[in-house]
């Protein structure tokens, strides 16, 4: 069914109304504020918060297709990295059947929700936020579990998730009103009109495990698309928080469907099946190589080409020059190295310095690196937590072995007999000659740091520029020739000038890269809408026996 | 809670109640008048006492008109302004002339000209020193000589060693002195070591290498000769307020063996205050440290409260309950605030409510309710008038005359380099008076300095209005609770 619904205005009167009459605008969209820890208060409750979700454990969480929760034969069990000893819950693991099912749901609620106006469809996400903010210290806290994501970052994590519901949904309700085209021309008007494309399947990351794969469903819902939500086999039980929260929040049945499994399994299928009409990933650069390969197969019956926007790795690089402010750079690079152990696609995992800056930093950054406190995520004094799972742990030693044997140990530190109960690794930071070495070239997702020394500032964006990513970099200069060259010369989707790389905020750094790193349009930012919508370009003769008025039409 | 004014601060009470009735209050003040009334009066004696002393020394000199007309010209053209404090900020980086040169051109190069009083220099920095048409070395020269000068001027010496001849000098002219350790941010816990000895020898040595005491004014109180500010930040690569009890644990492991030392060689020990975000957490500190055993009762042990914090008074307050609870006696440095910019933009990006005063009247309200607030808990709690705002001081002798307060529980305190005038005004009255003195290398005392530039040069500045004369003392000895002050 045609959904031209989804852009009638409350009024009725007219269904187009081309320069947003929409009440809230992405100009009045403020992010949702961090905790503040140095208030007592504020400890006291998260602390409270990690106690009333640990006496629930072991969670369950099944399958949820058209609005019913289904067990299945198979489950997964989530332990907590900080100790694994930990079972967090459990979760249902779709198979062949509930893959096709969840499809099917999602496909019959479309017609529904799709004719829904876009007004209304924002107002569920902003209902959704409501319960996010009501709940935000227990979503954080699952993070810390599940995903041992530290305290401050858990709490950013569910601010982000909050404001991914606010601004797509201010967003979309711009859109909705349509745009008129210029030149305007009497006697014809053009429109271009977004409409929502299907069923999109949405396979999120561990990492950021609410925000990103919040932000994707609620970008796709928004749009007025339905979803199959797979939520990444290691953060599973925070995504069926969140389903439980968008049902309060009024989403009709089936308009969301949330499906945990295997990837190699229940993802593959996900991503075959003809009903799905677009692929949102985030995720590995393997994984989503291999979801772009399968949506180019056109399989009978399936009448359109898929679409896939695939956000996945990084090798980002930070440059500093010797006219760099090292107080503030040093502990930048290693926040944005070490934050979350260095899991994240926009981590800093490769540092150029130009030359003379070299000794000085790398002291520093050896005594800074020396001293973060190893610790579970739930120690408010944790600066290193575990990595996700053992395939992580082994991953960060095989690229520990290749720093020894590539380059030089500037430090390694090591997590001791933490290492025994949870999935801790030690930070390392190897200093290396070539950019093409493996420590200097491939993603790690872990506390691994390369140090490459240059001679000049142009070196140091070549050597920047040399991998297949180009997600996030940054520079720490005062020069402003440097950092003139470096806005025009750095290759990534975002570039942060003396500052920490990681971090983007919705609306203030819409996020993303290109070449390797991605395919897609910028989350957080007013254009990521648009890949989950099918433009229209409208247009109409407006004159009778030649004649129409030649003042614009009044629907100015 | 006791001070509630906070929520009105035109509501005056505060300078009604309780100890205010007991004795100073000058003769001249009419009978019939309230305390506040004969407060008032008073401070506006002493204010003017001070600026008719402060004229005196301010004979016109050519390198003061320089001085004022670059005050003039920053005052007034912010862009300019912010552009020369980003290159001053990057300076210390800069090896060689036509770096240094490239540097300064490149900065005002985008800054467009305006009009009105400091144009000429304007256009002097402009078209002169940031042109090709000046040769390399001339421009590097200038701006070394420039930055030099001003980083001479405020920071004392790199060492203590370079440091001492000053101490000793301020000595001679009467005034005492807190050391202050200027040095890179720390950001591993090596270089908190590093810094834990530094302090550590300056309170083992700093009497030996200021040799004898010689040419104390004799009208003030004998205490601890030396005196040493400490920032807990650098204790710890990590002083982070969601951790307090490894913070503490981490900044104690140092501080303790420093008070102990201090204890024994009768040095006093102030903990400065930086941040907001830490400001709760450094009193925690300060807490466990009252706490030990080896310190409890010591009572040669300041902090500071800063008055630009819309919650100082609750902060104090509370600070105050549990100093009684304790009988411990302190010394309480009172300042508005040194990171009112910082503090507004960090807030900002957070999306948390702004924890400073934005207008400076208020600021300058909340300082005298704060000050009265302190010296009514003389002598256990000694105050330490800490601004180089002429309003504010007198304020604060007016208060200490009108409640009888004795040397020993209040002294004034500046920086050094800055508002000599006042301070050897100070001196002259008699008063306690004493320097806060930076110590450190140029490079890692930048963001001490570009502070002071900022204060020095701000629209809001105290100084910068006083300097240029573009107000008169009635307009800047004005109550702040009839509006505008600066």
């Amino acid at each position: 069914m045609s959904a031209t619904e989804s852009i009638q205005t409350a009024d009725g009167a007219n269904p187009v109304h081309p320069r947003g009459t929409a009440e809230t605008q992405v100009a009045d969209f403020r992010n949702e504020a961090p905790l503040d820890f140095s208030s007592r208060s504020n400890r006291e409750a998260f602390e409270s918060a990690l106690g009333a979700v640990r006496r629930r454990f072991p969670i369950h969480a099944p399958l949820v297709i058209d609005g019913r929760f289904v067990e299945t034969a198979s489950r997964e069990t989530i332990r907590s990295p900080n100790d694994t000893s930990l079972t967090v819950g459990t979760c249902a693991s779709a198979g062949a059947e509930e893959v096709a099912w969840a499809v099917e749901s999602a496909e019959s609620a479309f017609a529904g929700w799709s004719a829904t106006p876009a007004k209304e469809r924002a107002n569920v996400l902003r209902e959704a936020a409501r319960h996010c903010r009501k709940h935000r210290l227990e979503l954080a806290a699952i993070e810390v579990f599940e995903s041992a994501k530290p305290w401050r970052e858990a709490d950013a994590d569910v601010c982000e998730a909050i404001d991914f519901l606010e601004y797509y949904s201010r967003r979309m309700e711009e859109l909705a009103a349509g745009r008129r085209l210029q030149p305007e021309i009497p006697g014809e008007r053009n429109e271009l009109l977004y409409f929502p494309r299907g069923v999109v399947a949405v396979i999120g990351p561990w990492n950021f495990p609410l925000a990103i794969p919040v932000g994707m469903t609620s970008a796709a819902l928004v749009a007025g698309n339905t979803v199959v939500w797979k939520p990444a086999e290691q953060s599973p039980l925070i995504i069926h928080r969140m389903m439980e929260l968008f049902m309060e929040s009024g989403l009709p049945p089936g308009v969301v469907n949330y499906l945990p499994g295997r990837g190699e399994t229940a993802g593959r299928m996900l991503a075959e099946s003809p009903g799905v009409n677009m692929i949102a990933f985030t995720g590995s650069r393997a994984v989503g190589l291999g979801l772009i390969k399968t949506a180019a197969r056109v399989p009978q019956g399936q009448g359109f080409v898929k679409r896939v926007s695939a956000e996945m790795g990084g090798k980002n690089a930070i440059v500093v020059d010797a006219t760099a402010d090292l107080d503030a750079a040093v502990p930048d690079i290693v926040d944005s190295a070490f934050g979350f152990s260095g899991q994240k696609c926009s981590a800093c995992s490769r540092l150029i310095l130009v030359d003379p800056v070299g000794d000085e930093i790398l002291k520093r950054l050896r005594d800074a690196v020396g001293s973060l406190t190893i610790a579970p995520a739930w120690d408010p004094g944790c600066q290193l937590g575990p990595v996700i799972d053992e395939e992580a742990v082994e991953r960060v030693e095989s690229y520990r072995r290749i720093g020894r044997t590539e380059g030089r140990v500037l430090i390694e530190t090591d997590p001791g007999s933490l290492a025994e109960r949870g999935r801790f690794v030690g930070a390392g930071v190897y200093e290396v000659d070539s950019p093409h070495c493996r420590l200097a070239q491939e993603e790690i997702f872990g506390p691994v740091l390369a140090v490459l020394r240059v001679a000049d500032f142009e070196t140091a964006l070549d050597f920047a520029n040399s991998t297949d990513y180009a997600l996030t970099g940054g520079v720490f200069s005062r020069t402003p020739r440097h950092l003139e060259l470096a806005r025009k010369r750095f290759e990534c989707g975002n570039l942060y000038l003396n500052r920490s790389i990681t971090g983007a905020i919705v609306g203030r750094q819409p996020f993303g890269g290109f070449r390797l790193s991605g395919v897609g349009l910028k989350a957080g930012g007013p254009d990521y809408l648009l890949q989950f919508l099918e433009a229209r370009a409208i247009s109409e003769n407006l004159t009778r026996q030649g004649s129409a008025p030649l003042e614009s039409p009044t629907w100015d | 809670m006791e001070i509630e004014t906070q929520s009105t601060p035109e509501d005056s009470s505060h300078a009604d109640d309780g100890g205010a009735k007991q004795a100073g209050v000058a003769s001249t003040a009419p009978a019939v008048a309230s305390e506040s009334e004969r407060l008032e009066t008073l401070t506006r004696q002493w204010g003017r006492r001070l600026f008719s002393a402060i004229r005196r020394r301010g004979r016109p000199t050519p390198s003061r008109i320089v001085h004022r007309q670059l005050l003039r010209l920053l005052g007034e053209d912010e862009a300019l302004r912010f552009a020369l404090l980003r290159f001053v900020d990057v300076y210390p980086t800069l090896r060689g002339d036509s770096i240094v040169a490239d540097h300064l051109r490149e900065y005002l190069s985008d800054v467009p000209e305006v009009s009105g009083a400091g144009r000429f220099t304007g256009r002097f920095v402009r078209h002169v020193l940031a042109s090709r048409m000046a040769p390399d070395v001339l421009v590097a020269r200038a701006c070394r000589s420039a930055i030099e000068r001003i980083g001479r001027r405020l920071i004392a010496g790199e060492t203590p060693e370079d440091v001492a001849p000053r101490l000793r000098e301020l000595e001679r002219e009467g005034f005492l002195f807190s050391l202050d350790l200027l040095g890179e941010h720390v950001s591993g816990e090596e270089q908190a070591g590093a810094f834990a000895r530094r302090y550590r020898t300056i309170i083992g040595s700093l009497s030996d290498l200021l040799g004898p005491p010689g040419g104390e004014h004799g009208r003030i109180p004998k205490g601890p000769r030396v005196n040493l500010s400490i920032k807990l930040s650098s204790l710890t690569h990590h002083f982070d307020p969601l951790d307090p009890e490894g913070s503490s644990r981490r900044v104690l492991k140092h501080l303790i063996p420093l008070f102990e030392e201090a204890i024994q060689r009768d040095v006093f020990i102030n903990i400065d205050m930086e941040r907001y975000a830490i400001r709760n957490l450094t009193l925690h500190v300060v807490r466990r440290v009252l706490d030990d055993p080896a310190v409890r009762g010591y009572p040669q042990i300041g902090v500071v409260m800063q008055a630009y914090l819309r919650d100082s008074e609750t902060a104090l307050d509370e600070w105050l309950h549990f100093l009684d609870s304790r009988d411990q006696p302190l010394t309480i440095r009172l300042v508005k605030g040194a990171y009112w910019d910082s503090e507004q933009i960090w807030a900002a990006q957070k999306g948390w409510p702004i924890p400073v005063h934005r207008e400076k009247a208020d600021t300058d309200r909340q300082f005298e309710r704060m000050s009265a607030t302190l010296m009514k808990r003389a002598p256990r709690i000694r105050t330490a008038i800490a601004s180089h705002n002429v309003r504010s001081v007198a304020h604060a002798l007016a208060l200490r005359e009108s409640l009888g307060i004795d040397m020993r529980s209040c002294e004034f305190q500046l920086l050094h380099g800055m508002a000599e005038e006042l301070g050897e005004a100070l001196v002259d009255e008699g008063l306690p008076v004493r320097i806060y003195v930076p110590c450190g290398e140029l490079l890692s005392g930048m963001s001490y300095l570009v502070r002071r530039i900022l204060e020095n040069t701000a629209n809001t500045s105290f100084l910068r209005h006083a300097a240029i004369g573009d107000m008169d003392e009635r307009e800047l000895l004005r109550n702040p609770d009839e509006g505008r002050s600066i």
